[in-house]
């Protein structure tokens, strides 16, 4: 990672700064993607459980001493399968099994972070630090976009069809479980990813807030994906410069000027417009 | 000819349908009128395995309705679809030809031309870049057609097509649907109203959690029928007149 010291160099910044600016375009593109089916899949609570749903999986990779993504994928995917089967085999509705899902893997993940005696920083992979983003995580998110971009594209027309309209993709012969569990794992893969830069808590902003400011912006999918990543490397960029002059936290940085993109979208995009007449129909 | 055998579907343990038998002829229009819960879109889900069945099977000329999967095309009561999507009348019709596609591939001269075919036999095509969710009830309800169409299915299953829509849409969806039948397709519709009961099908279904009659719409059509459907009272208003044209409901 000679080459990042020489870059650095040349733009006569910090290497810190430098490796927080490739993490944070990295995981805004990565974001952006996976957002704008969470978002329309209406997920976005799902995205909020299972990013906290990784903990004990994180916990016990450190145990282990595994990869962070084989025990972050096994707790996330069961937490899916777990509110889909109390969902399915009740009365229960979603977001109460959510609820419930989300704070006990979340909390089973404290007593085993802090069990773990790893030295592992719990309010290092709550809050994250992207400063201290290491050039190997950078390559680790790098490889993540790779896989998600890649099924994302293989699968398009899957994931087109089973989010626009569940019931005629199921007629087409498309299996809509097996869509949204391929979503739930590259969701979980993305956590791990975004978890040493902006921390557990504050993953779901960087899904939901890009995805649903472009979607505002609108009227194709795939505007719609372009749109949301190009938002989530504004906000990463922005928030990582920001967090260097003002010496503010970075990840609440990023999410902040997410939010700040998003409030000026509400009143003066197209779709909900404030200032513009309806064309909608009625009728 | 397609059979249903033994269906039963149940929905949290409420039977909706117990040891259902019926069957319904190819290359015709029929129809699937009841009161409301009587369970005809159900039996329409149940068929095409949207709705899990309990027990049963669908024939089509004897053969599972599995293998006939891309064949069939289903359009959704509207209420079933997502209109908030960001999703273009031309993109909606567009998705119709996936099924005819296979994994790798993605729409191409082919697939684009023919879903324009499809919104011009519609009257779509000024609409075609519009959102859909800017669109009114029947313009919505002729993409649907027109996505059907783009599969260029041997079956059309319609959930309330005719539901609250605009004359101009029930007539050019209603050509469109003869002419279908008329090059051999089967068409079975799931229909509220009983006005045009007989003008639309050839063939019909009278249900209500079971099927209380079956037959040729001129046979089957009747006051009789349609009190053990609807209730006693509800038959008196709808045959009271001399004739029997319905009234709507």
């Amino acid at each position: 990672m000679e080459w990042l010291f020489s870059v650095a160099d040349y733009f006569n910044m910090p290497v810190s700064m430098l490796t927080a600016l490739l993490a944070s375009v990295i995981l805004g593109i990565t974001s952006g993607i996976l957002g704008s089916f969470i978002v329309l899949r209406r997920l976005s609570l799902m995205g909020d459980a299972l990013s906290h749903a990784v903990l004990p999986g994180v916990a016990v990779s450190y145990m282990l001493g595994i990869n962070m993504l084989f025990g972050a994928t096994f707790f996330g995917l069961l937490a899916a399968g777990l509110i889909e089967f109390i969902t399915k085999k009740s009365k229960i509705k979603t977001d109460a099994s959510i609820g419930i899902i989300l704070s006990s893997f979340f909390a089973l993940g404290i007593i085993l972070i802090t069990k773990a005696e790893s030295g592992t920083d719990l309010n290092h992979i709550l809050f994250g630090n992207i400063l201290a983003v290491t050039p190997n995580e950078i390559l680790q998110s790098f490889i993540i976009l790779i896989i998600v971009l890649v099924i994302i594209t293989v699968f398009y027309k899957g994931f087109f069809v089973t989010s626009f309209d569940p019931v005629v993709a199921k007629t087409y012969g498309m299996n809509t479980n097996f869509y949204h569990y391929l979503l739930m794992f590259l969701l979980t893969i993305f956590t791990v990813s975004a978890l040493s830069q902006v921390g557990i808590v504050l993953v779901v902003a960087l899904l939901v807030t890009p995805a649903t400011t472009a979607y505002l912006w609108s009227k194709h999918l795939n505007h719609m994906i372009i749109g949301a990543s190009l938002l989530g490397v504004i906000s990463g960029v922005g928030g990582v410069l920001l967090s260097f002059n003002y010496n503010i936290p970075t990840s609440a940085a990023i999410v902040l000027i997410g939010a700040i993109i998003f409030g000026v979208s509400f009143v003066f995009s197209p779709k909900n417009g404030f200032f513009k007449q309806r064309k909608k129909v009625i009728g | 000819m397609i059979e249903v055998k033994d269906l039963d579907v149940s929905y949290f343990g409420n039977n909706v349908f117990n040891n259902l038998n019926v069957s319904i002829p190819l290359h015709q229009s029929t129809g699937i009128i009841g009161p409301n819960g009587a369970g005809k879109s159900t039996l329409l889900k149940a068929m095409l395995s949207v709705v899990a069945k309990s027990h049963g099977e669908v024939l089509i000329d004897g053969e599972s309705i599995g293998k006939f999967q891309k064949k069939i095309a289903y359009v959704p009561q509207r209420s079933d679809v997502d209109l908030t999507f960001p999703i273009t009348v031309y993109e909606t019709v567009l998705t119709g030809t996936f099924p005819t596609l296979s994994f790798f591939k993605r729409p191409g001269e082919k697939e684009k031309q023919m879903s324009l075919e499809c919104l011009k036999k519609l009257s779509l095509e000024d609409l075609a870049d519009r959102q859909i969710d800017a669109l009114s009830g029947g313009q919505l309800q002729r993409v649907f057609i027109a996505r059907a169409l783009a599969q260029q299915a041997d079956f059309l299953f319609l959930d309330e097509p005719f539901a609250g829509i605009d004359m101009l849409s029930e007539r050019l969806i209603h050509e469109v649907l003869d002419e279908l039948v008329k090059n051999g397709k089967t068409i079975l519709t799931v229909h509220h109203d009983l006005n045009k009961v007989k003008n639309y099908f050839d063939y019909l279904l009278i249900v209500n959690k079971r099927i209380v009659s079956a037959g040729e719409t001129e046979k089957t059509f009747n006051i009789k029928n349609i009190q053990k459907a609807y209730g006693q009272q509800f038959g008196d208003v709808l045959f009271s007149k001399e004739g029997d044209h319905g009234v709507a409901v």
